[in-house]
């Protein structure tokens, strides 16, 4: 019988666990270290891992696990986004005004993700950001399309939610900041 | 069951500036070399908790107790989370590589359609 090994993991999932990561909601700060944290578990795990459902799925699961903690932890320190969200990173040879608009809306829509609930915001990304489809994520994350959908709309009333309170707020400021002048 | 349609693929299901804070946010490749990076990282501190046997492992261990890292390690790998308190060196840190890459085996799982 075949057999796989820790490298052989690590080699075809290295990308998918960061992608995951990130997706998450870890910082591009400490991905790396979440990956660790991933693959230590992986390490530790392997032979207990059966095939009973696919490999990515149980790597997101255990992503979700430590995107979970991590989140957690950030919010009993009270961590601020860093300044380099999402993965993105500058390219020197941009226009740095837009590139300022482009980290501008990933701090938005990253600040928009930290509100949902990590479930949510997992159904949210893996649909709106990496196109997959309901099937390919109930598959993932171990759920019925039912649940996918349900969590995918609520997401989506969340996010909208959100972002209105937001430009609500910068609207008022604006308004106060004008106000004194 | 059918998908609902994508913001971004959708003009009518969500406005310009969420399509625009989506778009934004496609990419979340790894940066180029972090891979070597993180598994360096990563079997450095597998060497130095002893959860592998590779030859020549005393001398990456550094100041770390071999056996107070490995149940640290194995603290974690039994929580299935993270944990703070596990001595490790970052990505890209002065820790050198281990001799060997760790290799546990286990059988591969029957293809699945």
């Amino acid at each position: 019988m075949p057999e796989v090994t820790f490298q052989e993991v690590y080699d075809e999932h290295f990308r998918f666990v960061w992608r995951s990561l990130r997706r998450l909601g870890v910082r591009e700060s400490d991905v790396a270290d979440a990956v660790q944290d991933v693959f230590l578990v992986v390490h530790r795990r392997l032979a207990d891992f059966e095939g009973r459902s696919k490999m990515t799925t149980w790597l997101f699961g255990i992503s979700l696990r430590v995107a979970r903690d991590r989140r957690r932890l950030a919010y009993v320190r009270h961590d601020v986004s860093d300044d380099a969200l999402l993965g993105e990173r500058a390219d020197e040879s941009v226009d740095v005004a837009a590139e300022a608009e482009r980290r501008q809306g990933l701090e938005v829509l990253e600040s928009i993700l930290d509100e949902l609930s990590i479930e949510q915001r997992a159904d949210f990304t893996l649909f709106e950001l990496d196109s997959m489809t309901g099937e390919q994520i109930a598959e993932l994350l171990g759920i019925p399309v039912g649940t996918v959908h349900s969590r995918l709309r609520l997401a989506r009333d969340a996010f909208r939610q959100i972002l209105a309170r937001r430009q609500a707020r910068d609207r008022f400021r604006l308004v106060a900041a004008g106000g004194v002048r | 069951m059918s998908d609902p349609k994508r913001w971004l693929d959708d003009p009518g299901s969500a406005t310009g500036f969420e399509r625009d804070l989506l778009r934004g946010a496609r990419d979340v490749e790894p940066p180029l070399g972090a891979q070597g990076a993180v598994w360096k990282a990563l079997a450095a501190q597998l060497v130095v908790g002893g959860a592998v046997g590779v030859a020549g492992a005393a001398g990456t261990a550094g100041t770390a107790s071999a056996a107070t890292a490995g149940s640290s390690a194995g603290a974690v790998a039994g929580a299935g989370s993270t944990a703070a308190a596990v001595p490790r060196p970052r990505t890209g840190s002065r820790w050198p590589a281990p001799a060997a890459r760790p290799r546990p085996v286990v059988r591969r799982p029957a293809a699945r359609q």
